[in-house]
């Protein structure tokens, strides 16, 4: 009972944001867009874009300078922009001491577009992956 | 001292809650105003970079991590002599944090948007492509 009353709560919740409104990515069309009309309404792809703070902390190679040359972007025949958004629960023995004693709930959710492009540069396929993970 | 703070919050938090709010920003602001005076197939490296100040590419490295790490302080000043790249990119990243704290329960949420504005270059060193990324917020 007593440990009842003394179990703390921990919600945690982060949202990383760098995807173009949908309705953009609608408007591509495979067979006819191009990949200068998909840098122009898109932006430039994940591929670009540094690891912003605290997302950083969680890749292998973020400590690695971005030096990009236009041959690794434009021979790229896949480029990808995505979103995350990671939730994160944790009960325990008071909230100063849950890191010790603790049960933790762990929730991903990452939304991916992916754009293939053919040997013309001329869009081949647009997919849309939603992937949910949990821990 | 930190379980003096430690105490100190515990404190504060029992008569009923703490609240905190928190945001910065990282980077130069990204808009398409940015791009008012860049011409593709004019407008020189140079004068971009004059204009938006100095890339990603430039940057990145030389502050928290050169000072910690040899390593990376190293391979840095090598890729500093390594800039004959054709693509420059200016990253603004914008992180929001709000946290409440009851008397047994903390709740966090954050949230970190990223603008991208990606400049290529031709061998000339002239402006090719233009591209922006303004998360929708």
């Amino acid at each position: 009972m007593a440990c009842f009353w003394l179990a703390g709560c921990i919600d945690t919740r982060i949202h990383f944001r760098h995807l173009p409104p949908s309705e953009q990515f609608v408007s591509i069309q495979p067979g006819v867009t191009t990949r200068a009309e998909v840098l122009r309404r898109l932006g430039p792809p994940d591929e670009v874009r540094q690891p912003a703070p605290g997302e950083a902390a969680r890749r292998l190679d973020s400590r690695e300078r971005r030096i990009i040359e236009a041959g690794e972007i434009f021979d790229n025949t896949v480029w990808t922009w995505a979103t995350e958004e990671r939730s994160e629960r944790i009960v325990g023995l008071l909230p100063v001491l849950v890191v010790l004693f603790r049960v933790r709930n762990s929730q991903s959710l990452e939304e991916r577009w992916r754009i293939e492009f053919d040997e013309s540069g001329v869009v081949r396929t647009i997919a849309h992956v939603d992937e949910i993970g949990n821990e | 001292m930190k379980l003096k703070l430690l105490l100190c919050g515990t404190l504060l938090a029992l008569p009923g809650c703490l609240s905190m709010s928190a945001s910065a920003s990282f980077g130069p602001r990204i808009s398409s105003e940015v791009l008012v005076g860049i011409i593709p197939g004019e407008t020189s490296k140079a004068e971009v970079v004059a204009k938006l100040g100095p890339p990603e590419e430039y940057l990145r490295q030389e502050v928290a991590v050169g000072l910690s790490d040899d390593e990376a302080r190293i391979s840095g000043a090598i890729q500093l002599g390594n800039r004959a790249h054709d693509v420059l990119t200016w990253q603004h990243d914008w992180f929001r944090a709000r946290g409440r704290w009851w008397l047994l329960y903390l709740w966090t949420h954050s949230e970190v948007d990223s603008d991208v504005l990606m400049i290529v270059f031709d061998e000339q060193e002239r402006v090719r492509e233009i591209s922006i990324r303004v998360t929708g917020r």
